[in-house]
């Protein structure tokens, strides 16, 4: 290997360790190859951090956070978990069950992992322990749901692998909707036998008057998912307007309709949520200055050719792959991991007849493990907080719910045609 | 003195960024909206202009956001080194403030030339709106002048805090 690259490499991991934030260390490591490697002129990093910034693609990712910081400051959130109880709760094990579906809701519309944990998690833990339920499985289950977050679509991290691969938002968004689904069924399995075991108490089954009265309730609640799928794959609008409308509507109903949002709160929700987006869209600013240095370089062909070399089996591939991911999301946010290796990545896909959409769900998956693996997961970090436990207690808990949703990535990395089956319904 | 004037640019700091987010985030929503609603509620009136009205309020936006996220210490970083070594804390959080000051620094100077060059060419200008493209290249060097400024306020606060925060 050329001794530049191993600087690099070595200035790029320095810099990381040393809690440089991440968009500066790609900055500082992009400008070091590219002026005093290659002998570019600096004005170029300027340049790509003015043009990096200047696509119309990014606006989903603010305002889908704004969508969800709207519902999380709002009653949106709750009326979505009331729907989920009254749905599955009278089942054993439902409460969790419920906080799961919950988390599905809340993942169809916000698309973080972060924002779910925080909304619903952070709700839905004291309400199990106070129903009875073993603190472990309820620490343990509401840090790992959330996971659903980026996985059902609409999903932040997919929007920026969209940017990278150039694979189209919205087929992207439709395979993350049979893994949610598959990690919700698997994870209600677990939850139903674990609770049975335990004869852990069920709430009473609610009458057809009740479930009326809480779908009546959280009926424009409900409308939200509905208007952001229903308007994407009806044609009616895409992926960007989607998100656009629906921070309208969210906008719309929390203010007018159901009234639990001032005036006054909009201006707060505005401001955090555009500081929350500028920390995630920043750091595409800051793969851009190294992803310019990559190309200039040729390394992701340079990888790609010395991987191949090795590795002949696409199985190889995808394990080791999946490997290095989970360890990858151990120490690092699922933004900065993804803009970082996917350029490394897309390569090697064609070479071993990957597509490319695919991997971008398995690459989802793994990172969004690693938002509930120690040392850097910050799942854990929240629900830690939210019931005073430490990190190695959170670590235990969350043990049998990666298990399941390690079990389901290795299904969807073997098992294309399962991610791949909307995207192929739809678009052909 | 010092430190009431410096309170002072603080403070009108902290409204310009929240105001400036403010409203670039309403422009962007209010716009993007009316375009998908001229466009579906009307066969031909499309508002050309909204894409890059749209592009240019997030890139502000982002940026702005960015000067927020050093003030409340919220830039995405790795800190698993200080979690594993606590005594190493302090020097880490010194060193990340040091290498923000270079990238502000950088973004001062080079940002600044890149702006001048920009003014100086009278047919660099935005594609829809015709706009001088040197007034979005100044919000590099505007920030970063601001950035370097905010960061020396936040590192002396944790200079004193023992780097708690």
């Amino acid at each position: 290997m050329d001794s530049s690259y191993l600087i690099i490499l070595f200035l790029l991991l320095g810099l990381l360790a040393t809690t440089v934030p991440v968009f500066m260390a790609l900055f500082f490591t992009g400008t070091v190859g590219l002026v005093f490697m290659i002998g570019i002129d600096a004005q170029i990093v300027i340049e790509v951090l003015y043009r990096s910034m200047d696509k119309f693609a990014l606006v989903v990712v603010l305002f889908f956070i704004l969508c969800g910081n709207i519902m999380t400051t709002g009653t949106i959130v709750h009326k979505l978990i009331k729907t989920a109880n009254v749905l599955v709760g009278f089942l054993p094990g439902g409460l969790a069950m419920a906080g799961v579906l919950a988390c599905g809701f809340f993942g169809a519309i916000s698309g973080s992992t972060v924002a779910t944990v925080v909304a619903i998690g952070g709700f839905m833990i004291p309400a199990l322990i106070e129903n009875g339920y073993d603190e472990k499985f309820s620490v343990g289950i509401m840090t790992t749901a959330p996971n659903l977050g980026i996985i059902i679509p609409p999903s932040i991290a997919m929007i920026l692998y969209a940017m990278v691969s150039n694979d189209p938002i919205e087929a992207l968004f439709l395979t993350g909707f049979i893994p949610g689904i598959l990690i919700m069924i698997a994870m209600s399995i677990y939850a139903y036998f674990y609770c049975k075991k335990r004869n852990y108490k069920t709430l009473d089954r609610p009458t057809f008057k009740e479930i009326i009265a809480v779908f009546k309730e959280s009926f424009w609640a409900l409308c939200l998912p509905i208007l952001i799928f229903g308007g994407i794959y009806s044609g009616l609008f895409t992926a960007n307007e989607a998100a656009v409308v629906a921070c309208f509507y969210a906008f719309f109903v929390e203010v007018f309709i159901h009234k639990d949002m001032k005036l006054q709160d909009i201006k707060k929700v505005i401001v955090a949520s555009s500081v929350t987006s500028a920390t995630l869209l920043i750091i595409v600013a800051g793969a851009s200055v190294f992803g310019e240095y990559l190309t200039f370089e040729q390394i992701p062909n340079k990888i790609a050719t010395a991987v191949i070399s090795q590795i002949s089996s696409p199985w190889v591939f995808l394990l080791a792959v999946n490997i290095m991911l989970l360890v990858v999301g151990m120490f690092m946010d699922i933004i900065s991991a993804t803009l970082i290796l996917t350029p490394i990545f897309l390569p090697l896909l064609a070479s071993f007849g990957i597509d490319t959409m695919h991997f971008g769900l398995l690459m989802t998956i793994n990172l969004g493990i690693g938002y509930c693996t120690p040392p850097l997961g910050v799942s854990l970090y929240i629900s830690g907080a939210a019931v005073d436990r430490n990190l190695v207690y959170v670590s235990k808990a969350v043990m049998p719910f990666l298990i399941i949703q390690i079990a389901i990535l290795l299904l969807l990395t073997y098992w294309a045609d399962l991610v791949m089956f909307l995207p192929r319904l739809v678009y052909g | 003195m010092l430190k009431k004037t410096i309170q002072k640019i603080d403070r009108a700091f902290i409204v310009f960024e929240d105001w400036s987010l403010l409203l670039s985030v309403c422009i962007a929503l209010t716009v993007a909206m009316a375009n998908v609603l001229l466009r579906k509620l009307t066969n031909d009136v499309n508002l050309f202009w909204s894409d890059e009205v749209v592009r240019k309020t997030i890139y502000f936006s982002t940026y702005i956001g960015c000067l927020v996220a050093v003030r409340g210490r919220s830039l995405i970083r790795i800190d698993a080194l200080p979690q594993l070594v606590p005594g190493l804390k302090k020097f880490l959080n010194m060193f990340a403030h040091a290498a923000t000051l270079v990238f502000a620094g950088a973004l001062v100077y080079l940002g600044g030339t890149m702006t001048i060059m920009m003014y100086k060419d009278e047919y660099a200008k935005t594609s829809s709106l015709q706009l001088p493209e040197w007034i979005f290249y100044a919000v590099l060097p505007t920030m970063g002048a601001m950035m370097f400024f905010r960061t020396l306020l936040v590192m002396v606060e944790d200079w004193k805090e023992g780097a708690d925060s």
